[in-house]
């Protein structure tokens, strides 16, 4: 399973600009950085209030079984 | 009822157009040919049908919601089934998985960020406020009551003691929860206090309830 595709496909669900959404996973010894790139109008909508989205998909992110091998790091790149 | 129009050399192409646009199947939706372009002498002019497909915009709600929640789960490994039903006037989406704990999570907040985020998304999709509800082996239901049963054992507590109590911080669903299972309750008040997700019930005597006895 590949966590980037999930917040991917979550990421391009709720933005006006699905096209420039991109996910990118740094690899680092203890933990893989998930990085969330969008455009910089939409910036608002993945984090959203009090970053309630965002932190939504982290919640997700460590439900699944690859935060079992790894910590993955969810971050929202600007 | 909402409707789209499309156009196609034949009928059936048209149709098919219209349906991957609106992601419904052709039983959930009404057809109407608004125009039909036959060929003239013989083989000379293109053929052209224009159509007009009416559907209810609640059949495209629990569509999306259902496809993008499934995907969400499998793409998160999980094996489930997902089953759609009316609550409340609400689309809910109840998960069926022989790993329905993991999708609770701890305190379910799992299952709240996977509701969250797919009442966003389906807002999204159909430009307006939709609200989901997301549940897996009744939980919301055995949840409201552990928080019910909370509240009054609480409450029977700061009645025998006397003294204020407070409850753990929830979430605001939650402390509606309290607040309405305590509001007729004549020994107890109970108050919000706190910022954010440290938000908590503060159940306290209410003034003079010990002064009458």
């Amino acid at each position: 399973m590949d966590v980037k595709d999930l917040i991917e496909n979550i990421a391009k669900s709720i933005v006006d600009k699905p096209e420039l959404v991109s996910v990118t996973g740094v690899e680092g010894e203890n933990s893989v950085v998930i990085e969330l790139k969008v455009d910089k109008d939409d910036i608002g909508r993945v984090i959203g209030k009090n970053g309630r989205t965002i932190n939504a998909m982290r919640t997700i992110l460590s439900a699944t079984r690859a935060q079992k091998e790894k910590r993955q790091v969810l971050e929202v790149l600007d | 009822m909402e409707w789209i129009e499309e156009e196609g050399k034949t009928r059936s192409e048209a149709l098919e157009k219209a349906l991957s646009k609106i992601g419904l199947p052709e039983e959930k939706v009404e057809v109407e040919v608004i125009q039909e372009n036959k060929k003239k002498f013989g083989i000379i002019g293109t053929r052209r049908v224009k159509i007009k497909v009416s559907y209810d915009p609640r059949d495209r709600v629990v569509v999306i919601a259902k496809e993008n929640l499934e995907e969400i789960l499998h793409k998160m490994d999980l094996t489930c089934v997902v089953e759609e039903a009316e609550r409340n006037g609400s689309l809910c989406l109840n998960i069926i998985s022989p790993q329905s704990a993991l999708i609770i999570g701890k305190r379910g907040e799992t299952i709240d960020a996977l509701q969250y985020l797919m009442s966003r998304i389906v807002s999204k999709k159909m430009s307006q406020k939709v609200n989901v509800i997301v549940d897996t082996e009744n939980y919301r239901e055995k949840h409201v009551d552990k928080i019910e049963k909370l509240a009054r054992k609480t409450a029977d507590e700061v009645r025998s003691t006397g003294r204020a109590a407070f409850l753990a911080p929830m979430n605001s669903r939650d402390r509606r929860i309290v607040h309405l299972t305590l509001q007729d309750d004549k020994d107890v008040n109970t108050l919000s206090k706190g910022e954010g997700p440290r938000r908590k019930i503060k159940i306290s005597p209410r003034a003079g309830g010990e002064v009458e006895e």
